[in-house]
């Protein structure tokens, strides 16, 4: 961690601060796929760098990985876990790769250059093996396997909405009604979020891409 | 010292005018000179075994196997110059251990054979290497499929419902295509393949023996284990007495 603590000082004397993805973001598995949403804001420091961004990440057909932390290190490792996936699945001769070694590849490689780096993935997808399935790596690189999961600085706003919303084996319109609401209350809360959320739903014969915009948010502050 | 391959057979580097490289050609000679080998795809699992001469009394029982357990789930049977049989195991068994290391799950049978191929095969390049003289049998289950592999010492790997190597190799194939393989279980292939090694050893009946086996199946929940000592040789004695029988003329 100590190489990244003196870009972040340095930059903090210049007055601009390293991109980062101040985020909300969450996955949630339901009955027969997975939900994955996130606000859209990358801040520099104070200045909001982009707006509109796009922290969905496709890693597969059916694996998504949401990033939060450095916007460099996240963008690296996705592209590093993307092109070891695909290598894999061609190798393998198979079409939809289990989720659990894209969350596989992630860990090792987070936990690896732990020192250097400061990357927080939920990792998110459907494979014909274990269906729906939701993984977390955050800082540190280690890994677990959670019905839902929520990351990012807003998500200390929702973990009480969180917990007392979420049920196991719900359809897929309560899960997504359960990502809006529970984004929208992140975002109207956390300073380094904000923007739009958008939202992606997995499931075994494709995926759908959608977003909230903002005067559609349901809870604005 | 003239021989089929004068000139052109000092190096794995060297084709010969017909398009041969004699020094894979003489590892594929050095594993038919091994101990029959054989692997039989049953309807409820994968059965492995070899035969191998022991040369001397002083040898213990049951020592120097030749089948080996690569993962949980896979295992192999080597024949020809076995240190170089072993030397791949070595190497099979690492490439499991950091596959599941890095990807998080046991290596597919496929995948391990491919690996095990593409190693086999890297010694047919090089001047200052030799082609291992040995070959690989490979047998393994993933999700609900058993899969049979074969590689030979020049890196060539493919799958098969039922592959013999060694010295006996031609004898157990006629024999084993005289069984149907989707009706017998692995339990039963046991009798049938120690009846076959047996048979094979025509020239050298006298000399003692000892036959290994290892099974992956429904039975030994997916996991390779090696057949049960007393249950192989019970069937071992078995069908001695049968092959006894049948040359009396009974």
């Amino acid at each position: 961690m100590a190489a990244v603590g003196l870009i972040d000082s340095i930059s903090e004397l210049s007055g601009m601060g390293v991109e980062k993805t101040g985020t909300s973001i969450m996955a949630v598995t339901f009955n027969g796929g997975v939900v994955v949403g996130a606000d859209s804001r990358t801040t520099s420091g104070t200045y909001i760098a982009s707006r509109v961004s796009d922290k969905l990440e496709p890693i597969h057909s059916r694996i998504f990985c949401l990033r939060s932390g450095v916007s460099s290190h996240t963008q690296t490792l996705a592209k590093y876990v993307r092109n070891y996936l695909s290598q894999y699945a061609v190798n393998e001769n198979s079409e939809y790769p289990e989720v659990g070694v894209a969350a596989r590849l992630f860990q090792v490689m987070n936990y690896s250059n732990k020192d250097f780096l400061r990357a927080s993935i939920i990792v998110a997808g459907w494979d014909p093996v274990q269906g729906s399935q939701v993984y977390e790596i955050p800082l540190g690189g280690s890994m677990v396997q959670v019905p839902f999961a929520i990351s990012g600085s807003g998500s200390g706003y929702i973990y009480g909405y969180c917990d007392a919303n979420w049920r196991p084996n719900m359809s897929e319109n309560e899960a997504v009604e359960f990502v809006k609401n529970a984004l929208s209350l992140a975002m109207s809360r956390d300073g380094s979020s904000g923007g739009i959320s958008r939202y992606a739903v997995i499931r075994p014969d494709g995926v759908t891409r959608n977003y909230v915009s903002q005067s559609d948010l349901p809870y604005r502050g | 010292m003239s021989g089929a391959g004068t000139g052109y057979d000092l190096s794995p580097t060297t084709y010969n005018p017909e398009g041969r490289v004699f020094q894979v050609d003489y590892a594929i000679k050095a594993t038919e000179n091994g101990g029959t080998i054989i692997g039989l795809k049953c309807r409820d699992g994968i059965l492995l075994a070899g035969e191998k001469n022991v040369v001397s009394r002083m040898m213990m029982e049951g020592s120097n196997k030749y089948i080996f357990g690569v993962t949980k789930e896979i295992g192999a049977v080597i024949t020809g110059v076995i240190p170089d049989g072993k030397s791949v195991i070595m190497r099979a068994r690492q490439e499991a251990s950091q596959y599941s290391e890095f990807y998080g799950q046991q290596i597919k049978p496929t995948v391990l054979a491919d690996r095990v191929a593409q190693f086999m095969y890297l010694f047919t390049l090089y001047g200052g290497l030799r082609p291992f003289g040995s070959t690989i049998m490979l047998a393994g289950k993933y999700q609900n499929d058993y899969r049979l592999f074969m590689v030979d010492p020049s890196g060539a790997m493919f799958e098969y419902y039922s592959c013999t190597a060694g010295k006996g190799s031609q004898v157990c194939r006629t024999e084993i295509d005289k069984l149907r393989l989707e009706d017998i279980t692995v339990r039963d292939a046991v009798y049938h393949v120690c009846r076959m090694l047996i048979k094979s050893r025509e020239e050298t009946r006298d000399k003692r023996y000892e036959i290994d086996m290892g099974w992956v199946s429904e039975e030994s929940f997916g996991l390779f284990v090696p057949v049960p000592t007393e249950f192989r040789k019970e069937m071992e004695n078995k069908a001695k007495e049968d092959i006894e029988r049948e040359e009396r003329g009974e």
